[in-house]
């Protein structure tokens, strides 16, 4: 008898499929950012929204983030925030708010915890996410489409992307201008001047497959040929602003 | 329905009125009717470099303002068949030309001709546009050298901008004729290379004309270098012209070494 068991254990494990399995896989998950729990003032803002972007309301998931109001919200207040959300066809699945409090919080909600991970990448980058909420808002609405320009940009040409990137598919030529709200991509030689961001944006950045430019700039900041050719010169690389700094990285 | 065709550069003193004339030459001797027009009003050249400025009654300037009728403006070349002068004007500037005036001047002469070779001023401004302005074809002139380059990719930008053809939303055709090249320049780093021009330009290359002892004699002789056939300069014209014609030829002049052929036999003639 003794030795039947595993016997018998091992049998039945290799008749029975197994019934699970874990896959890593990358849902993108947005946030609702509340700066408020005062469901009086959110309801006909939200729902002023849902009327202009209803396909983004269609059941979308989404992680609350409480974490920019001044006092941490209880139970009863985030469930009548949930309840407003399912209202409106979001559906919250996730929680962030007061790391100290969130562990709590989200038994009883029964919301997945995400207030650690934010608080980590704070730490780690402390820019970047504050851009990122400041602009959160007027990034909910859908940008427009990308400029998208095929043939060479000559010498004397001026092409402007307005509130969108700008992607370019021919040389730029030396003497030429392109400029974009949003980032700008050159998959060719970049000879001319590069200003992404110009309206201000200091997240933009500018991608190309080879550094030549005359002058780079994002957000006002610029790098001329000079600083270029001993930095990154027809070198494949990305520029992006840390801090007051333009960076060239390769990419 | 002629083909209109604007040799144009940008920059002055590239070599835009030899190339016209060598062009518009290769293209009679190649049997299709041809006329060339001098679009420089006010800095008459393309006579003298057809040695035909003995014979101009009356200009494209007569024609536009209906002084003259375009057959009396014209000039016949004495020496090839099927070629055509149209003069500038030399007393006049580039004010006297109307865009109205140059399309009826044009459309007229495309009844009859196969090529009509347009022979650009230099810079962008009035002249330069009303020259490439009805083109369907450019043939962009540009001599190894940074500044020349940068005139020409500028032009390239106005032709598909400005041209009638990128204002209809078609594009004109676009040809590069890299001029006055030297080998030996361009191996001691001296000179931009074909590839170099290529490579910012990013047009096809039509051909390239070796720098030439061959082209200032023809000019001052009023015979276009073309019909200089023993020359590097003639025979790479002609070469320019039969690729334009749609034959695959391999460009020649490229390299010191074989430059320093042809020298040595242009050094046993003379």
């Amino acid at each position: 008898m003794s030795n039947m068991t595993p016997m018998a254990s091992a049998v039945n494990q290799e008749s029975e499929p197994r019934c699970f399995q874990f896959k890593s896989a990358r849902a993108s998950l947005n946030e609702l950012i509340l700066t408020t729990s005062d469901t009086e003032l959110l309801k006909p803002q939200l729902a002023a929204h849902a009327a202009k972007v209803p396909m983004l309301f269609n059941n979308m998931p989404v992680i609350l983030n409480c974490q920019q109001q001044e006092t941490a919200p209880d139970v009863a207040t985030l469930k009548t925030l949930i309840s407003l959300c399912r209202e409106l066809s979001l559906v919250p699945v996730g929680l962030k708010t007061n790391p100290d409090s969130s562990a709590e919080l989200c038994t009883a909600l029964q919301l997945a915890d995400f207030s650690h991970q934010r608080r980590a990448s704070h730490s780690n980058d402390d820019e970047t996410p504050k851009q990122a909420q400041a602009e959160a808002p007027p990034a909910v609405s859908p940008p427009p489409a990308a400029k998208v320009v095929t043939t060479p940009v000559r010498s004397g040409q001026q092409i402007y992307a307005r509130d969108t990137d700008l992607i370019i598919l021919a040389p730029v030529s030396a003497g030429a201008e392109i400029m974009a709200d949003g980032h700008i991509h050159v998959y060719a030689p970049l000879r001319g001047r590069a200003m992404a961001g110009v309206n201000g944006n200091t997240d933009a950045r500018i991608f190309c497959q080879s550094m030549e430019a005359e002058l780079i700039s994002i957000a006002g900041y610029f790098k001329t040929s000079e600083d270029l050719h001993t930095e990154c010169w027809q070198q494949p690389i990305q520029a992006l602003l840390r801090g007051s700094r333009l960076d060239t990285v390769s990419l | 329905m002629a083909e209109i065709i604007v040799v144009t550069s940008g920059k002055g003193g590239v070599g835009k009125t030899t190339s016209s004339a060598a062009i518009g030459t290769g293209l009679a001797l190649k049997g299709f009717k041809t006329v060339l027009i001098d679009f420089d009003v006010g800095l008459r050249n393309l006579d003298l470099i057809m040695g035909c400025e003995r014979r101009v009654v009356y200009d494209f300037v007569n024609v536009i303002n209906k002084e003259a009728t375009l057959n009396q403006a014209l000039i016949r070349d004495k020496r090839t068949e099927n070629l055509y002068i149209l003069p500038a004007s030399q007393t006049r500037d580039k004010d006297a030309l109307s865009i109205d005036g140059v399309e009826a001047v044009l459309n007229e002469l495309a009844e009859s001709f196969d090529y009509i070779v347009c022979d650009s001023p230099a810079g962008i401004e009035k002249g330069a546009q009303l020259a490439l302005y009805f083109a369907d074809t450019a043939i962009v002139v540009t001599n190894p050298e940074v500044s020349s380059v940068r005139d020409s990719d500028r032009i390239l930008g106005v032709l598909q901008s400005k041209s009638r053809k990128a204002e209809q939303g078609e594009t004109v055709k676009e040809h590069l004729l890299l001029t006055r090249y030297n080998p030996g320049r361009v191996e001691a780093g001296e000179m931009l290379g074909v590839e170099d021009v290529k490579e910012i330009l990013a047009i096809p290359l039509l051909g390239v004309i070796p720098e030439s002892e061959a082209v200032l004699k023809a000019s001052n002789q009023g015979v276009p270098v073309i019909m200089d056939a023993d020359s590097d300069a003639g025979q790479a014209y002609d070469d320019a012209i039969a690729r334009f014609l749609g034959e695959d030829r391999e460009h020649r002049f490229l390299n010191a070494e074989r430059k320093g052929f042809l020298s040595r036999v242009f050094g046993r003639k003379s």
